[in-house]
């Protein structure tokens, strides 16, 4: 017995170092990136309030950029209004005059991260504000920048496309080949977009968009083909797109929500990887 | 116990300015300064392993809890806390440790301070780096990331150790 408590006084420290270090250590290893969200989402409601602060002193340092790239794309529906032509593809313009099953609203980021591997970021609105789960999140200029995973009462936590576990549908705009856009994990600048056949033809400068995603609207810019390199299995190409939305400048961005998203979500979400009922890994 | 009220000073500063200023900053991802490790750097010489310890893993806790970090800041945090006292015998030496009450450049010597800062800042942000990224792909990438934070951290926390008044050391 005294051998132990000896034992205990010359080794307690780092004993208490085990003990300490394995529960931080097992916390991290249990969290996936809904329970990140909630813990962001938690501790939002401390910090929320001083972020918002920053973030409406920042402002005024882009207020000139952000109104010339607004003039611009408002030039630019204008055009798109007149021609009568919203997208490359006409089959989805019908449908979408018709009743269009997207509603669109604005917000502003009070918070964000590029230099983590899960990155984040907060929106000053949430569920009081029609804010909801699993609404995509675009830039002011249209280009994918996330999607909505958490909300509290004023703000909601947005999973960023630098996050690792983010992942959309994207086609080609100039023919119908589809793969798997993601990050991962390295150059802000950069996604990836994966499972494209080799016999599919690709050039440096091509636009891809949304495709087959419940949460965005189909052919919304994700970004430009950078860099085409062949697969490890030499069966498919492994692209680097130059990403549309400037994640380190997001300061104002635009949600949209898609009307049947649970409807879909829940019949055909546990087939596809960017949905919430997708199993988790 | 001693210089509590600096030392609480001390946390808080360090805290809010790692969650609200070099969280929000995204200067690059080669360049993310891990600010609140010079808490740990900079406490007393002769406090107990177990104070050093606790403290370490609470103030990675907090920073943890604000910046909504799942466990990372809080897994470097208690191992720099816990190795401290190797990397201060190994770079100031224990003659020297004796004679001071706090590991400050002005008390233990520039040379020698700095030395110990860069272990104990390069062992923080590689054990910080390495379980962010949870893999050895892109090895290459994560060394750099460790680099590049770990020197931006260390510019800070000499400059951070530079500003407390010197009689905080006495």
């Amino acid at each position: 017995m005294y051998r132990l408590i000896l034992f205990f006084r010359k080794y307690y420290p780092v004993l208490l170092f085990i003990l300490l270090e394995a529960a931080a250590i097992s916390y991290y290893a249990h969290a996936t990136a809904y329970s990140r969200a909630t813990l962001l989402a938690a501790s939002n409601r401390l910090t929320a309030g001083l972020h918002e602060s920053f973030a409406a002193t920042g402002d005024y340092f882009s207020l000139r950029r952000d109104n010339l790239r607004l003039l611009d794309r408002i030039a630019r529906l204008e055009t798109e209004r007149e021609a009568g032509v919203t997208t490359a593809d006409s089959l989805a313009v019908d449908s979408l005059i018709a009743a269009s099953p997207y509603y669109f609203t604005t917000a502003r980021v009070i918070s964000n991260s590029i230099a983590r591997q899960e990155n984040f970021f907060v929106i000053d609105k949430g569920l009081r504000n029609g804010i909801e789960e699993n609404m995509g999140v675009l830039t002011p200029d249209g280009a994918v920048a996330g999607y909505v995973r958490q909300c509290s009462d004023k703000y909601a936590v947005c999973v960023s496309v630098l996050n690792r576990a983010f992942s959309l549908g994207g086609r080609f705009l100039h023919n119908e080949y589809f793969g798997s856009v993601g990050w991962d994990g390295i150059d802000p600048r950069f996604v990836t977009l994966t499972d494209i056949p080799r016999y599919a033809e690709v050039a440096a400068g091509d636009t891809v968009v949304s495709a087959y995603s419940l949460r965005f609207p189909p052919d919304r810019f994700i970004g430009t083909v950078a860099a085409v390199t062949p697969s490890e299995d030499g069966t498919t190409h492994t692209i680097r797109l130059k990403l549309g939305a400037r994640m380190h400048a997001l300061s104002h961005v635009v949600l949209v929500r898609f009307a049947d998203y649970e409807e879909l979500d829940q019949l055909a979400g546990s087939y596809f990887t960017d949905t919430a009922e997708t199993p988790k890994r | 116990m001693h210089r509590v009220v600096e030392y609480t000073l001390m946390f808080i500063v360090l805290v809010l300015l790692q969650v609200f200023l070099f969280d929000n900053l995204n200067l690059s991802p080669y360049c993310y300064p891990l600010v609140y490790v010079g808490f740990i750097l900079l406490l007393p010489v002769t406090l107990l392993p177990a104070w050093t310890l606790l403290l370490g893993f609470a103030i990675g806790a907090v920073t943890d809890l604000l910046s909504g970090t799942p466990g990372l800041h809080t897994i470097a945090a208690t191992a720099t806390a816990f190795c401290r006292p190797l990397f201060m015998n190994l770079t100031i030496g224990k003659e020297t440790l004796q004679e001071v009450m706090l590991p400050l450049p002005l008390q233990v010597g520039r040379a020698k301070w700095l030395q110990y800062a860069a272990i104990a800042v390069l062992f923080h942000c590689a054990v910080f780096f390495l379980f962010e990224v949870a893999s050895f792909r892109f090895f290459g990438f994560t060394l750099l990331r460790i680099a590049g934070s770990a020197a931006a951290t260390l510019l800070l926390t000499g400059f951070f150790a530079g500003l407390l008044p010197a009689r905080m050391g006495k």
